[in-house]
């Protein structure tokens, strides 16, 4: 079987996108705050579905990101 | 403003049963619902390392329930058991090995080391073995609903008042936690102003036990025939009944409605299928339904205000004004329907709808409900909590403050609702049978 090397590199690349969903995560719980006029303790009390989004903004972010991949290679051929 | 009055009208959290007798909140629900004086911490205290000893006459499914929780109980001692059917009472003496058997509930009332009677007979019998048993000298505990006829329940509530023992009848939901709370919700303003009630049981099921000879039919299925059950009212709406008039605090003036054998045409005389309207004098009816061919709606009493409604059988409340859903659940529906709406995509919402359905708020953090299906009791229902108060009401004499009245009164609505149904007729409540009760002013 062929070994699957993850770099030192790649691992911070995908944290990054996980920090910048979490990040995500957390403006769109803002904005929902403000629009909605729901209450401030949301900021904590929704931790669940933010930890939900933040995983959801993920593999979206990765959906696309595996698209313009798949977009470029074609391409090149 | 809401959600601040309902953390204030509730009682602290953990089971009051505990801590009933330490905590400065409870003094409110003491004040506001006496009988449960009986079963506070501090009434535990008093009655600790005595036990009472009962007598149970009637040990057919409901005798033997309590007999279940009677034996879990550390303040009490069955020393006789006695019922005219040898089949019930070998079940029971085999639960209880050291109690006397009888068959003459004459011979267990002349017992002196019987302190209380425990009564599960059929409706009929009701009456004389409680009078008895309360001239006798015994602190008793009979069955709901208190008799067959509006007379005999007079008649037991002033042998009561004469004796000075004892009574209790078994109307459990006056010891459920989540009924407290719901009627302390309701009496704070939680809901707004009662402005109907609908009580509703339903069932699926022809009330029948097994008969082990056909001869036993009378006997075994006693609340299928008039002679000895209200049928439906009795069994089933007096409980209802109380806990519409505990809300209210008053009792209905009038009641009509109809009632028929529609679906179980198998020789019973009581009605399967029922519908009334009791209207209070303020003009808030109480509409009660029962129905034991479909058990959709299993059971319950929704008390509807103009804030909000309880269903105490399933413990919850729901507020007129619901608390929106978090601001990022809105959020992310409202995306979800501008951008899938335009869409024709085959399917439903991958989106839950939590931000639109008002799912309601718990009374009590840990729930007991049941469907209405049980014919015996269950879990949870304020039966245990009944049965040990009255154990500690026999030990120290005292009886359960009012606990009488509301029984008194959901039992003579019960069969005046019989007798609206019967004569087809508007009853008005009888003057003669109204007694004195603070509560129901």
């Amino acid at each position: 079987m062929k070994e699957i090397i993850i770099t030192t590199e790649r691992q911070k690349t995908e944290l990054l996108i996980l920090l910048a969903s979490f990040i995500g995560a957390i403006i769109l719980n803002i904005l929902g705050i403000i629009i909605y006029k729901t209450e401030w303790k949301e900021l904590y009390t929704q931790w669940f579905t933010l930890l939900v989004l933040t995983v959801v903004l993920y593999f979206l972010i990765l959906f696309f990101r595996l698209l313009f991949i798949l977009a470029i290679r074609l391409f090149r051929r | 403003m809401n959600k601040k009055l309902i953390e204030k009208s509730l009682i602290d959290r953990r089971s009051f049963l505990k801590d009933m007798g330490y905590l400065g909140g409870a003094g409110l629900a003491l004040f506001t619902f006496p009988w449960l004086n009986a079963c506070t911490g501090t009434a535990r205290k008093e009655v600790a390392g005595e036990k009472a000893k009962l007598a149970i006459i009637g040990t057919g499914s409901r005798g033997m329930y309590h007999i279940g929780n009677l034996l879990k109980m550390q303040n009490s001692e069955i020393v006789a058991l006695c019922d005219n059917f040898e089949p019930h009472l070998r079940q029971a003496a085999a639960l209880v090995p050291g109690a006397r058997v009888f068959s003459d509930y004459r011979e267990v009332l002349a017992l002196p080391e019987v302190q209380g009677v425990l009564i599960a007979t059929p409706l009929d019998q009701h009456a004389h073995i409680t009078i008895d048993s309360l001239k006798a000298g015994k602190h008793t505990f009979c069955e709901k609903a208190m008799a067959l006829r509006m007379e005999d329940c007079l008649a037991m509530y002033n042998t009561y008042l004469e004796t000075g023992k004892v009574l209790y009848i078994g109307q459990q939901r006056l010891f459920d936690p989540k009924y407290i709370r719901a009627m302390e919700m309701v009496h704070s303003g939680v809901i707004g102003e009662i402005t109907d009630i609908r009580a509703y049981w339903f069932r699926n099921n022809d009330w029948r036990r097994p008969l082990p000879d056909p001869s036993l039919e009378r006997k075994i299925n006693w609340r299928l025939y008039r002679e000895y059950s209200g049928g439906l009212m009795t069994e089933l709406a007096s409980h209802q009944l109380q806990v519409a008039n505990w809300a209210m605090k008053m009792i209905p003036e009038s009641v009509m409605g109809m009632g028929d054998i529609l679906f179980w045409k198998d020789g019973r005389e009581v009605y399967d299928s029922v519908n009334l309207i009791y209207r209070y004098s303020n003009g808030v009816k109480l509409t009660y339904e029962s129905n034991i061919s479909n058990k959709f709606n299993g059971l319950e009493e929704q008390i509807l205000g103009h804030k909000g409604t309880l269903e105490p059988e399933k413990g919850k409340y729901f507020l007129e004004d619901a608390q929106p859903a978090p601001g990022i659940m809105q959020l992310i529906n409202q995306i979800e329907h501008s951008v899938f709406d335009r869409i024709a995509i085959a399917g439903p919402s991958w989106v839950p709808e939590t931000a639109s359905l008002n799912k309601g708020e718990y009374i009590l953090p840990r729930n007991t409900a049941h469907d209405g299906s049980s014919s015996v009791g269950v879990a949870g229902d304020g039966s245990e909590q009944l049965v040990e108060a009255f154990c500690n009401s026999v030990i120290t004499g005292r009886p359960a403050e009012n606990l009488v009245e509301e029984a008194y009164y959901s039992s003579i609505l019960s069969l005046l609702g019989i007798q609206a149904m019967d004569e087809k007729t508007l009853k008005i409540f009888p003057e003669e049978y109204k007694i004195p009760y603070s509560r129901f002013a």
